[in-house]
């Protein structure tokens, strides 16, 4: 009896995001970063095109980081307190972009100035080559002078801006329009908001070809289930042709994971001083990889070691 | 012993002579104008506000006014005493038995059938019969019940008949006073016929009846002369339950502390419809006494809460009342101020959630007579949705608040004298036309007003989808107050109470979310039959919450499925006009009672896609897009960064 032929053909496709511009495209960067195109669902390679490798971004705080879990601490060490050098032991750990958060400008952690804040960027842009997401403080205030800034000082070199959403997201819409950069579309963990983040940044004349989504993440054990299923819904609705759900996704694994008691604190049994270091390590590559299951195209990660799992394993699925 | 004062009310123009130190809401009860009052005088509720416009008072707080409103001499009738004489006027929007509503302004689905019952033979629930009686002699010795009995059988064809004791003994003296010539009031009692009454002489002239809605945000009274169905007259006022929870769980959870609680509720409702019979009594100047039949309709927990019946059951799963379908009950039992023999007739429900409002709307737009599909979306503050033809007849409801009816909105009004029913923007800062209800100066804004501003709104781009306010599309027209943005409508000097009309993002929040719950019910309830709109040939839009609704605004804010506007039709409040019809023909009450047996409830609470279906239509229109086209066309390309 013959096999039937049970291979999905999909009408849809999810869109292609390329970050950052090289010399020749108006930018400093010596690297681009493509993420997106499939046409199938994820590693499905016998079905359709898986499109573009998942991308893993490091994540860089401007300051701030002192809060950061100690095994974190260990791993990178007295470059935290710099962001400039941070990156670049982030661009040697294989990170293919860096995410710049800008966390120290929130009125509640340290209040940085906008200036202050420009000049961090800068300082990161001349140290990597790699390009750059910029994250907002998450102030919504704040981040309405704090992202014109950093898009105007970034103009040409094609950031990846978080974030726009359902609440705040005219301001941040018109300067990534303006000056030609990448946008992340946040929603609040429902499939629905984030498609009506994105018809408003389309509404505003925002081409939603430039977006990427960010449904929330949330990590192993802390509403992964949930996560995971509303980015399978998207990525389903995506395939099937609906072009406000075609966006890539990004996934903010790195913070999520290192959030888990698991990971700082492991309370089970047998968890040691020397053995307890890698839980965080292994709590994050398992947050990720899961999630790459669920079609993540952008990883923000945090642990070297974690990232080195993340992409063995990148590389298995896509062999 | 204190000096007597005038107090001379407006705008009813009514004096009263009261003792300095009177309060003035005990000299308004004295003068018989109504003044809304909850707490009954103990300063809690604010509900009685006047405005003194001249002469001395003492006492009265100011808690619940601005400092305009002090200055203008808004205070608490109930705290304010009388020092001197005094001139007071009720505000506007606080008058409770309002302007007469329906006149010429009414739904013209309603007017129509209006019409149509006038061709129909009328049966009334309850009706009058003269009788001459041929007096008894030794021949002809029946005893008088007996030949009442017989009278009445060879008069209107009935011949089974009950008769309480307290008209029993009344009636040798009065068939004897009158020489046999009486009117026996009767009612109908399924198979049996009850004498209620039985009065000397011809009164059948005088046979009237109350139809009412008692809904969970507003009550509406029709006063209807049995002998031919006109309507006399048609008030309406808030439901003074509001102030013991905006919705039915809550008012079953107050309910539900003690049996006293139970009361208080009860009382609130029995009072609001007594103070509208009342009105409509004064109004038309008949006799209470001459009013011997309430047909109510409502949803479930209202009539639950009308009859004093424990609620508590229907807010539990299995989700079930006390009673389906009330038998008629004497209307003085629960305090109603009509013939002390009147019977008060409950429409049926169908379930916890899905009440008699709902089957009288299903009768009154005569779905069931057809082979036709219709949609009923009733737009409540519990919006239910029935689904069927003369085949099959199902129905949901999903709780969506107040908004449509004006309250929990800044401002908003009942659809009532000075309530904006209709308006339209020309740009996002000038308001081209408006329409008020009895077109006086604006007040505020009924129901079919917030439809018609929040699509222009969005047509304007001065909200985006998700109903925030831009203030930059409409700078003169969109500020800041009291910590959120609200639209200015109308400035306070082109309004009839001199206060600003303005629509507050809270108000869109609520509109979006009454809206999204409404329709999430329909699409749910359509996939439940494995039906979608296109399925459906007619969808019908019932509710008091205007007169005329713009249905293609509905369509805009996405409260109807974008269908084929000739597909569309406004029939208005169906709840009150089945209550009507069923007092007029037993016929129709029986079919009610039917149509009430037959419809299949269908539970969305158990549906676990309804929070996603909300999520989803809580947009303006929808998030699916594709569901819209005809209004994605319409509103593209507004509010595009410049």
């Amino acid at each position: 009896m013959a096999i039937p032929d049970v291979v999905e053909k999909w009408a849809g496709k999810v869109n292609t995001v390329v970050i950052g511009a090289k010399a020749d495209q108006g930018g400093t960067r010596t690297s681009t970063v493509a993420i997106g195109g499939a046409t199938t669902l994820p590693f499905l390679t016998f079905e359709g095109s898986p499109g573009h490798r998942p991308a893993i971004a490091v994540e860089v705080w401007d300051s701030g980081a002192s809060v950061w879990p100690e095994a974190l601490q260990a791993a990178w060490g007295d470059v935290m307190n710099s962001p400039a050098a941070w990156a670049k032991k982030a661009a040697q750990a294989g990170a293919d972009l860096i995410c710049l958060r800008l966390v120290g400008a929130h009125p509640d952690l340290g209040d940085r100035s906008v200036e202050a804040c420009v000049q961090t960027v800068k300082d990161v842009l001349a140290a990597v080559g790699l390009p750059l997401i910029l994250w907002g403080c998450g102030a919504e205030e704040k981040d309405n002078k704090l992202l014109p800034a950093l898009s105007a000082a970034t103009k040409g070199e094609n950031c990846l801006i978080a974030a726009a959403t359902e609440r705040n997201y005219r301001t941040v819409v018109a300067v990534c329009l303006a000056d030609k950069h990448k946008l992340v579309a946040e929603s609040p963990c429902d499939v629905n908001i984030a498609k009506q983040v994105n018809i408003l940044c389309g509404d505003v004349g925002f081409p939603l070809e430039d977006v990427v989504m960010f449904p929330t993440t949330g990590a192993l054990g802390y509403g992964m289930e949930y996560v995971y299923s509303i980015q399978e819904r998207a990525r389903f609705a995506a395939l099937g042709g609906d072009k406000l759900l075609a966006q890539p996704f990004i996934c903010d694994v790195g913070y999520e994971a290192w959030r888990a008691k698991e990971a700082k604190a492991p309370p089970f049994e047998g968890v040691t001083d020397e053995n307890r270091p890698r839980w965080g390590v292994m709590w994050e590559a398992a947050t990720a990889v899961d999630l790459l299951q669920a079609g993540a195209d952008l990883l923000i990660m945090r642990h070297p070691d974690a990232i080195r799992a993340v992409r063995a394993r990148i590389d298995a699925l896509t062999a | 012993m204190a000096q007597n004062r005038i107090v001379q009310f407006l705008p009813d123009d009514k004096t009263v002579d009261v003792p300095g130190g009177t309060t003035i809401l005990a000299a308004a009860n004295k003068a018989g104008v109504f003044v809304n009052s909850l707490c009954g005088g103990d300063g809690v509720c604010g509900r009685c506000v006047v405005i003194v416009r001249r002469g001395r008072i003492s006492g009265g707080s100011t808690s619940f006014f601005t400092h305009a409103e002090v200055q203008e001499g808004y205070v608490l009738a109930c705290e304010a005493r009388v020092e001197d004489d005094l001139v007071v006027e009720t505000p506007p929007e606080h008058r409770v038995a309002a302007e007469l509503e329906f006149a010429e302004t009414e739904a013209p689905f309603l007017a129509g059938l209006r019409k149509l019952t006038r061709y129909r033979k009328i049966t009334p629930l309850v009706r009058k019969t003269y009788l001459e009686l041929p007096p008894p002699t030794l021949a002809d010795n029946l005893a008088d019940l007996e030949r009442l009995a017989q009278g009445l059988a060879g008069a209107i064809g009935k011949t089974q008949f009950q008769m309480g004791l307290k008209v029993m003994r009344r009636l040798p003296d009065v068939a004897r006073k009158h020489d046999w010539k009486v009117t026996a009031t009767t009612a109908y009692r399924g198979p049996l016929t009850e004498i209620m009454d039985v009065e000397g002489g011809n009164t059948t002239r005088r046979n009237l009846c109350i139809a009412a809605d008692v809904g969970t945000t507003t009550v509406v009274c029709q006063l209807v002369d049995l002998r031919d169905g006109q309507v006399l007259g048609q008030v309406g006022k808030y439901n003074s339950q509001i102030a013991y929870g905006a919705d039915v769980i809550r008012r079953i959870m107050y309910a539900s502390r003690s049996p006293a609680d139970l009361h208080t509720l009860c009382e609130t409702t029995v009072s609001d419809l007594n103070e509208l019979i009342h009105e409509l009594v004064a109004r038309n100047h008949v006799g209470a006494a001459d009013i011997s039949l309430v047909t109510a309709a409502g949803n479930t927990t209202m009539m639950h809460l009308l009859l004093g019946l424990p609620p508590a059951n229907i807010r539990k799963e299995p989700y079930i009342g006390a009673v389906n379908d009330m038998p008629a009950l004497r209307a003085a039992e629960i305090g109603l101020q009509i013939n002390p023999r009147g019977l008060l007739y409950c429409l049926p429900s169908v379930a916890g959630f899905v009440g008699s409002d709902t089957v009288a709307g299903i009768f009154t737009a005569a779905m069931a007579r057809s082979h036709k599909v219709r949609m009923l979306i009733d737009v409540g503050t519990n919006g239910e949705i029935a689904v069927g033809n003369k085949d099959f007849m199902v129905c949901a409801s999903a709780s969506a608040g107040p908004a449509f009816e004006g309250a929990e909105c800044s401002g908003g009004m009942r659809a009532t004298k000075g309530a904006i029913d209709h308006i339209s923007l020309q740009g996002p800062d000038a308001v081209v036309s408006h329409s008020t209800i009895g077109s006086a100066a604006p007040v505020g804004l009924c129901g079919t007003g917030y439809i018609d501003l929040v699509a222009d709104l969005l047509r304007t781009g001065v909200i985006d989808k998700t109903g925030r306010l831009q203030k930059h599309v409409a700078p003169s027209r969109v500020r800041e107050a009291s910590g959120e943005l609200e639209y200015l409508v109308f400035p306070a000097r082109q309004t009839g109470n001199g206060k600003d009309i303005t629509i507050t993002q809270g108000d869109l929040n609520n509109i979006l979310r009454a809206k999204g719950a409404i329709y999430a019910a329909q699409t749910i309830l359509l996939r439940t039959l494995n039906m979608t709109v296109d399925d459906v040939d007619e969808v019908l839009v019932a509710g008091a919450f205007g007169n005329f609704l713009n249905v293609r605004n509905a369509v805009t804010i996405g409260l109807l499925p974008d269908v084929e506007p000739a597909k569309l039709r406004f029939v208005g409040n169906t709840a009150l006009a089945g209550a009507r019809l069923a007092a007029l023909s037993h016929t129709f009450y029986e079919e009610i009672r039917a149509l009430a047996r037959r419809t299949t409830y269908i539970d969305l609470s158990t549906e676990p896609s309804f929070m996603d279906e909300f999520v989803s239509a809580c947009f303006f229109p929808h998030t699916d897009l594709a569901r819209f086209p005809r209004v994605t066309a319409e509103i593209a390309g507004h509010g595009a960064v410049r």
